[in-house]
């Protein structure tokens, strides 16, 4: 125990740096929770485009009706800089200009058989290469071709109008597969950031305290001691675990926390805060392999290595891992090398637990991968160890 | 007579409600080894702190030179080196890079660097380490390092802050005779240790102070003779009776006799053959004993006897 | 005495082998890593082809087969023939003769046929009883026809991006539940069950834009063939050229014209690496602060032996810096260099402009570790704490860790992005990239030359002794 009790007291010594890493991943779980756009039932996508209408005829209005029944408007008085921006920034994915005099020539295009002035009745502006453009633009072609037609033959424009959205109400033809788990895109979101956070303050706050009981002088004390070798790694590695617990269970507090209601204390939640123990687990003992690499311990004013140590790994395998990016967007290869990182196990479970019902049986596998990379770099810890503790003497 | 390089007038420091410094005053001439005792705590790095602007101070003076001391006096920093108590060297740099980046921060000319940093190599004696790496050396000859990097623009006043600590008899010895060698080469030296016997092989003057107050200062002749242990006998006896210490203590000059873990030492006031008088007693009262002899006080006696305790902490 | 204390400090740094092994393989590694992990999602999602699995019922079969038979049907002919036997059995009759000859077509048929008036009772005629020996084309025809000679089949073939790849692509399986199987997977984005041809109904398993393409064809498809249904309903006649009148629907007009969208890389993963830049640049905090904390005297004995020495302090921390940026400035380079000729990542615009943006970000890093190593009496991993939060907080709030994030802040605080050193870089690549060398970009060189000036404005002037003692 003397060995557990003085790896808090040192933990002391390191309370603040602690304190501020934790602090600032709490915020930016505080800060996702807050981006995170609210619950939607949505079956089909829709996303946000601008359309400034610059006719305000019946048709034009008619026009932006249908636009909103689709998609989400973005609001407000936008210049070609903020515009610019926010195509770039995926804010908004279409800019719709419509122009003064698009209801006169719509109007001429149902009497008229000259189909030359339909060209160029609208401005869109949007990444032409990427799908959802096509798809919003095939909407709106889809709604004008149609709306035109039913004029033509002597519907009024309301009615037309009417017809066409209803027609095009995909809810009455289009089903899914499955039954959609209850879920929350924000609960889900947070979760899936915390490896990340969890990584972050254990190896910041963690670390230091386990490489200053490793330094050279002090090992060797307690080696030429009467305390066994063992029993000083288990306290070392219960310290570990302790701080790691419970850095987990406040960032899931945090994580739980604004999504009150049916989500919490359901089979879902248990599953998710039981995979984020997992991971801890796992990344305790990556933290044990760490520990015995020769890595020395920072010296007063020199380059500290904790830091480097936290930003690559923490940063890479959240990356490889789908922490930032969802797994199904960075392609097979990545996935492949992700395949190695806990992360990835980590974000494979809780898409399973939170998009597909899935129970404790379908995601122990998910589970014992992590433990499987844990025990994993624990063996190779103890191997380096061995390697370079038996070169030393 | 001579000039004065350092003078410390009332000086007064505190850490919240602890006192470090309690108005205490030093003079040092030029050209004196001065040296600066005390136990652990007595302030004797505040002093040093305080004397090289490191540290604000809540009242008093310090003047070097002559003149008023402050952080922006260049000019007096560039006659001041420090040797700090720890080793204070880049690890990163050679031994000769070290001297020489220290000496470049007071000695603009590149040519007249170069020879300084020769000098004081060659003073340390690390000729054969100039392009090791701090790591590489030993303790001794990290102290010496340590050493070159304070002295090699040869200043006019170097402080030595305990500069043996750690350091093995023969390197000890080496740094000492450095010491006298700077001093014969015009430096004025301040000397602080709790080594008592490494301030009077070296020190011309002493100050010895305690919780920020000055006990006593003078020379090593002057402080002993402050006090009225003159001579120590002492005798290694197994079982002495009782009776024998009272009857020991009426010897004449003898004011004070203690008898532990069989050593039987006798303080002496005055008196020239004290040690006869011992023996001539135990004689007549044949006493059998192993080993007699006479020492001279040391600071550890004035200190003990000015405050009532030891200079160092008892092992 | 700078140049010695500049070319000593860069010694020092580059003799850290920690230091160099983590400045060097982090950008690297990540750099690396960023390339794999976005590089192909941007050009994967560009016209991607659909695949789906279309199942077609012998329902919808049969009613084109009725459809193109009837609008093969030759009516003229059967009129002919009723013509001519009603003729032969008149005179027949008149001339007392037995008449054997059949009708033409039997009663059952012709009533049938009859009855026919628009496209619903087409729909409903039962083939059996239709009188193929009056098609106007081989029977084989009608017979022969298949799931890929609907309407919607050929209008799914025919679809095309602008570029001329394949919208959707048809996948073959042996049944529903193979399919089924393919769909829960991921393999393909829906199956479509064509069980007429008005009713067509779509499984998928997801809501992303595939799924939405996908629905919009449906729905577009469904409306021109209602359009023609009710054509070939208002007239009877139209009934003979159903076919024609459904192969005519399919033509619409495009209503939009496009504006391409600014940017000589529109990939938005490409500001990935602008925060990779951003990230080397800020880390070359570290070490000038490790640098100007080791000079301090409450921080470690060397500080003292320099806080002693008549060195103008300012300058001493001044020539540190210096050496700083010489060294992070290869670094950056060097890193960039790495991603635009190995990883072959285009920043999007003028070469010579990234790299004095580049260079310029590195000065940001280095002034706010000068900055930072004067907060006061902290000690030197305290120090590191706080540039560590501005390093990771920054960068996530500049959109590292989550895309949308430096949006969402310039919409609630766009203060913020002004003085955030990872936001302030990134923008000036985004403004290279967008708005090319211009305004937009000026004035973001001119946000990092400013942030750089006030860090080392406010270090400069926190640079003064203090007590550092402490009980």
């Amino acid at each position: 125990m003397q060995i557990f009790k003085t790896f808090f007291k040192v933990m002391k010594q390191y309370k603040i740096s602690l304190s501020i890493y934790t602090a600032i991943i709490i915020f930016m779980l505080l800060m996702m929770t807050t981006g995170q756009k609210p619950d939607e039932e949505v079956t089909l996508n829709k996303y946000t485009i601008l359309v400034v209408d610059n006719d305000n005829s019946e048709v034009s209005k008619e026009l932006v009706k249908f636009l909103d029944s689709k998609h989400n408007l973005k609001e407000g008085t936008y210049s070609d800089e903020q515009i610019k921006d926010m195509l770039y920034y995926l804010t908004i994915r279409e800019y719709i200009e419509i122009p003064e005099g698009f209801g006169e020539n719509f109007t001429k295009l149902t009497e008229a058989s000259d189909e030359s002035i339909a060209d160029s009745l609208l401005e869109t502006t949007y990444d032409d290469s990427m799908p959802y453009a096509i798809f919003i633009n095939m909407q709106i072609n889809q709604y004008l071709n149609s709306v035109k037609d039913y004029m033509k033959s002597g519907v009024s424009l309301t009615d037309a109008s009417s017809k066409c959205i209803d027609t095009m109400d995909t809810s009455k033809f289009v089903e899914m597969q499955k039954q959609e788990a209850v879920t929350s895109e924000k609960i889900y979101s947070t979760f899936q950031y915390l490896p990340f956070g969890i990584m972050t303050i254990i190896f910041s706050g963690v670390l230091p305290v386990v490489m200053s009981f490793n330094e050279s002088e002090k090992k060797n004390r307690t080696i030429i001691s009467s305390y066994k070798m063992t029993s000083r790694n288990i306290s070392l590695v219960l310290g570990c675990a302790t701080i790691s617990a419970l850095v987990t269970v406040i960032l899931d507090i945090i994580a739980s926390y604004r999504n009150n209601g049916p989500l919490l204390f359901t089979t879902p939640w248990y599953l998710s805060i039981a995979n984020t123990f997992i991971y801890t687990l796992s990344i305790t003992m990556l933290l044990s392999m760490i520990t015995s690499l020769p890595l020395g311990v920072a010296k007063k004013g020199s380059a500290n290595p904790n830091s480097y140590i936290t930003c690559i790994l923490g940063l890479s395998f959240s990356f490889l891992g789908g922490t930032f990016v969802d797994l199904s967007l960075l392609g097979d290869k990545v996935a492949k090398v992700g395949q190695f990182t806990p992360n990835y196990w980590y974000s494979v479970g809780l898409k399973q637990i939170w998009y597909e019902g899935a129970t404790f049986n379908d995601v122990v596998g998910n589970f014992g991968m992590q433990l499987l990379f844990g025990l994993v770099c624990l063996s190779i810890g103890l191997v380096f160890t061995r390697f370079f503790g038996d070169n030393k003497a | 007579m001579s000039e004065t390089v350092v003078k410390i007038s009332n000086l007064v420091k505190r850490y919240k409600e602890l006192i470090a410094l309690d108005n205490f005053s030093l003079e040092i001439k030029k050209g004196e080894i001065f040296g600066l005792l005390g136990p652990n705590g007595s302030g004797k790095t505040t002093t040093i702190n305080c004397l090289l602007s490191l540290l604000k101070y809540d009242k008093g003076e310090v003047q070097l030179f002559g003149e008023k001391m402050g952080p922006n006096r260049r000019d007096l920093k560039k006659r001041i080196g420090v040797v700090c108590q720890n080793v204070a060297v880049f690890d990163e740099l050679t031994v000769y890079e070290n001297i020489d980046y220290f000496c470049g921060l007071y000695i603009r000319d590149k040519k007249t660097r170069r020879q300084y940093v020769e000098d004081a190599i060659k003073f340390v004696d690390l000729n054969d380490f100039r392009k090791f790496y701090p790591k590489k050396l030993s303790g001794g000859l990290l102290r010496r390092l340590n050493i070159a990097c304070g002295i090699a623009h040869k200043p006019d006043l170097i402080i030595l802050d305990e500069p043996t600590v750690a350091v093995d008899p023969q390197s000890r010895n080496k740094i000492l005779e450095g010491v006298i060698e700077l001093n014969k080469n015009g430096a004025t030296i301040i000397y602080t240790s709790h080594y008592m016997e490494e301030i009077e092989q070296i020190c011309s003057k002493i100050l010895i102070m305690d919780k920020g107050k000055e006990v006593a200062s003078g020379t090593s002749e002057e402080l002993k003779g402050k006090i009225k242990n003159t001579e120590n006998v002492i005798v290694d006896i197994r079982k002495l009776p009782a009776e024998h210490i009272e009857a020991i203590k009426k010897l004449n000059h003898v004011y004070d006799v203690q008898y532990m873990s069989d050593k039987l030492t006798i303080k002496c006031n005055g008196g020239k053959h004290n040690i006869t008088h011992v023996i001539e007693y135990l004689s007549e009262n044949n006493v059998n004993y192993e080993r007699i002899y006479s020492e001279l006080p040391t600071l550890n006696d004035v200190f003990l006897e000015i405050t009532g305790k030891e200079l160092r902490d008892k092992d | 005495m700078f140049g010695r204390i500049c070319i000593a400090d860069l010694k020092k740094l580059i003799r850290s082998k920690t230091y160099m092994i983590w400045t060097f393989a982090f950008p690297l590694v990540l750099g690396t890593l960023f390339y794999f992990a976005f590089s192909t999602i941007y050009s994967s999602q560009k016209s991607e082809t659909i695949p789906v699995v279309i199942e077609v019922t012998d329902g919808a079969i049969n009613e084109y087969k009725t459809l193109e038979a009837f609008s093969n049907l030759d009516k003229d002919k059967i009129s002919e023939d009723f013509e001519e036997y009603y003729t032969e059995k008149a005179t027949a009759e008149a001339m007392g003769e037995t008449f054997n000859k059949e009708e033409p077509l039997s009663e059952e048929v012709v009533d049938n046929i009859e009855a026919v008036k628009n496209y619903e009772d087409m729909k409903d005629f039962n083939l059996d009883l239709f009188p193929y020996e009056y098609l106007k084309c081989d029977r084989s025809q009608v017979d022969n026809i298949s799931a890929a000679d609907l309407p919607f089949i050929k209008v799914i073939e025919d679809l095309k991006y602008d570029e001329g790849t394949k919208m959707v692509k048809q996948v073959q399986v042996s049944s529903h539940e193979e399919a089924e199987n393919l769909l829960s997977d991921g393999d393909i984005a829906g199956i479509i069950t064509v069980d007429s041809m008005t009713d067509i109904h779509l499984l998928v398993n997801g809501n992303g834009v595939k799924h939405s393409i996908l629905s919009t064809i449906i729905s577009e498809y469904k409306l021109e063939v209602g359009k023609a249904i009710d054509t070939i309903n208002n007239d009877n006649s139209n009934l003979e050229k159903s076919d024609e009148i459904m192969d005519e629907s399919t033509e619409s007009i495009d209503f939009i014209e496009a504006k391409k969208m600014a940017g000589e890389n529109k990939d938005p993963f490409v500001s990935y690496f602008y925060n990779l830049i951003a990230m080397v640049a800020i880390m070359g905090a570290m070490a000038s602060l490790s640098l100007i904390v080791n000079s301090q005297a409450n921080q470690s004995d060397t500080g003292i032996r320099i806080d002693c020495s008549p060195t103008v302090k300012l300058i001493h921390e001044l020539a540190q810096l210096t050496a700083v940026v010489i060294l992070q400035t290869v670094i950056i380079l060097f890193t960039l260099t790495y991603l635009i000729y190995i990883l072959k990542i285009n920043f999007g615009g003028d070469i010579s402009y990234i790299y004095l943006t580049t260079f310029l970000a590195s000065l940001v890093g280095d002034t706010l570790g000068f900055m930072i190593a004067h907060f006061g009496k902290l000690s030197g991993d305290k120090k590191e704490a706080i540039l560590m939060v501005i390093m990771l907080g920054g960068g996530f709030l500049s959109g590292l860790m989550y895309g949308d994030m430096k949006m969402i802040v310039e919409q609630k605080a766009p203060w913020f992005n002004r003085i955030n050193p990872s936001a302030v870089i990134t923008d000036a690549f985004y403004s290279l990239n967008v708005f090319g060398v211009g305004p937009r970009y000026y004035r973001a060189i001119m946000y990092i030359l400013i942030t750089s000036g006030i860090m080392l404005l406010i270090g400069c002037l926190l640079s003064r002794r203090s007590s550092y003692k402490s009980l």
